[in-house]
């Protein structure tokens, strides 16, 4: 996430790491006092969150709509300026131009939204599910992609370019299934191998060189 | 769905429902090769897997297959930069690996009497917080390009912790070819390198080259490697 100011600039946001999820949270810390209208704008033109915040010391703006990288949103003066409900429509916006999502940090409040410059005012995840261990690591939480694993096999070949077809129900040729080969020592070239995924199956193909038969150890994890 | 649980994370990927397969590594201690090589799949059985981490900055190959010295059957992980690798430059400290299984339905319950599980619809537990079974979750993933790197290609992402993260790779060409005999030297390795950029914290680029004695330019292209970057939660 990048941002590129029109004006005022007393906010920045920084994604926490730079993975890529399609659903954008602000969210302002405990403590923060906020007493203005906030208008988020998509391409200046669609509305995605309008919440008047009177006296709340604590809100949550949600993207309603999908976000992706590429997308500018438009963020209202108002929620930059002294805060005095000005009419989001008018006036210099701060523009967020969309690189990557993850989740958006909001700090340095200047001014009227009161905390040291470049202090973050938030944010931890306050919903969502979280799992720890009896360590006290975190296993799960909101953000992570886990790997589901989903089924192993070994594939015997005969042959010299022998094709072979393993069915793995539901699979398909994205990024969300991954098809791993173990690579075992062998003979020059014979364990060389092409993997192909298909819809609802993935095919191996095993290298030019003749050495007999070849076992093949895959995997196939989801995320 | 009519019964169980489903987690979504924040993307709508389903992160666990009642039909989790765990992984663990097996041993639950890392194992760990010093100088040259390492030979994991001799010995594992089927649907077993081998993730290994770079000790120290530099590369590993993976799917080195060529020994001249003995029957041709070569070592499937290498970590220095020695006859059989000359293309990739392994890390000093050597590599740790770990042997993967999949466990499905057979986690023990809690001894605690606390934690969060989730069992399956045979009323076996597939998720145990307090019996830590989850020991991996996903860093990253994804295709790298078809571009043949050997250095320092272009990832950017720089992790607190290089100790904690395994890979594992996949793409269609691995070969190294030896025989000074004939002067015959070609090589297509994949692997990748861990950068250690200050203590622990580094980034993980994925790796391939290819050539030959007198042309070390020409490099393996057109096929993307799979990746898979892996956290051991302690």
């Amino acid at each position: 996430m990048s941002v590129t100011y029109t004006a005022d600039g007393q906010y920045y946001f920084n994604p926490a790491y730079a993975n890529a999820f399609a659903t954008a949270v602000l969210k302002i810390a405990t403590g923060s006092t906020l007493t203005t209208n906030v208008d988020f704008f998509m391409d200046g033109t669609s509305a995605l969150s309008n919440q008047v915040w009177g006296g709340i010391k604590r809100a949550d703006i949600v993207f309603l709509g999908a976000v992706t990288a590429g997308d500018s949103l438009e963020l209202a003066k108002n929620l930059l300026d002294s805060g005095d409900g000005d009419n989001p429509d008018s006036g210099p916006r701060a523009v967020l131009l969309v690189t990557e999502l993850y989740s958006l940090w909001v700090a340095n409040g200047i001014g009227y939204y009161g905390d040291t410059a470049g202090s973050p005012l938030f944010l931890e995840s306050e919903f969502g599910l979280e799992v720890y261990n009896a360590s006290g690591q975190t296993l799960i939480t909101l953000t992570d992609r886990l790997a589901r694993f989903v089924q192993t096999g070994t594939i015997t070949t005969t042959t010299a370019n022998e094709s072979i077809t393993v069915t793995v129900p539901g699979m398909v040729n994205n990024d969300s299934w991954n098809v791993f080969i173990l690579s075992w020592p062998g003979l020059v070239g014979a364990y060389s191998y092409e993997i192909t995924k298909n819809t609802g199956s993935f095919t191996l193909q095993r290298g030019s060189i003749a050495y007999g038969t070849l076992d093949y150890v895959y995997w196939i994890a989801r995320s | 769905m009519s019964y169980g649980i489903l987690v979504k994370n924040i993307d709508g990927r389903v992160q666990m429902d009642e039909n989790v397969t765990n992984v663990f590594p097996d041993p639950a201690t890392e194992g760990s090769a010093i100088v040259g090589s390492e030979y994991p799949p001799v010995g594992i059985s089927s649907s077993e897997m081998i993730a290994v981490r770079a000790k120290s900055d530099g590369h590993v190959a993976v799917g080195v297959n060529a020994d001249p010295n003995t029957t041709y059957d070569g070592p499937a992980f290498m970590s220095t930069n020695n006859y059989y690798i000359t293309r990739f430059e392994g890390p000093t400290s050597g590599f740790g690996y770990h042997v993967l299984k999949p466990y499905a339905g057979n986690v023990s319950p809690s001894t605690t009497g606390i934690g969060f599980e989730i069992y399956n619809s045979s009323s076996q537990v597939v998720f145990s917080a307090t019996e830590s079974s989850i020991n991996f979750k996903i860093v990253a993933l994804g295709n790298y390009g078809t571009a043949a790197e050997e250095a320092l290609p272009s990832a950017t992402t720089t992790y607190p912790d290089l100790t904690k993260l395994y890979v594992l790779i996949n793409a269609t060409t691995h070969t190294r070819v030896y025989v000074p005999l004939y002067d015959l030297d070609y090589e297509e390795i994949i692997g990748y390198r861990y950068e250690f950029v200050s203590g622990n914290a580094g980034r993980i680029h994925i790796c391939k080259k290819g050539g030959n004695g007198s042309n070390i330019g020409a490099l393996p292209g057109g096929t993307s490697i799979q990746y898979l970057i892996l956290e051991r939660i302690p």
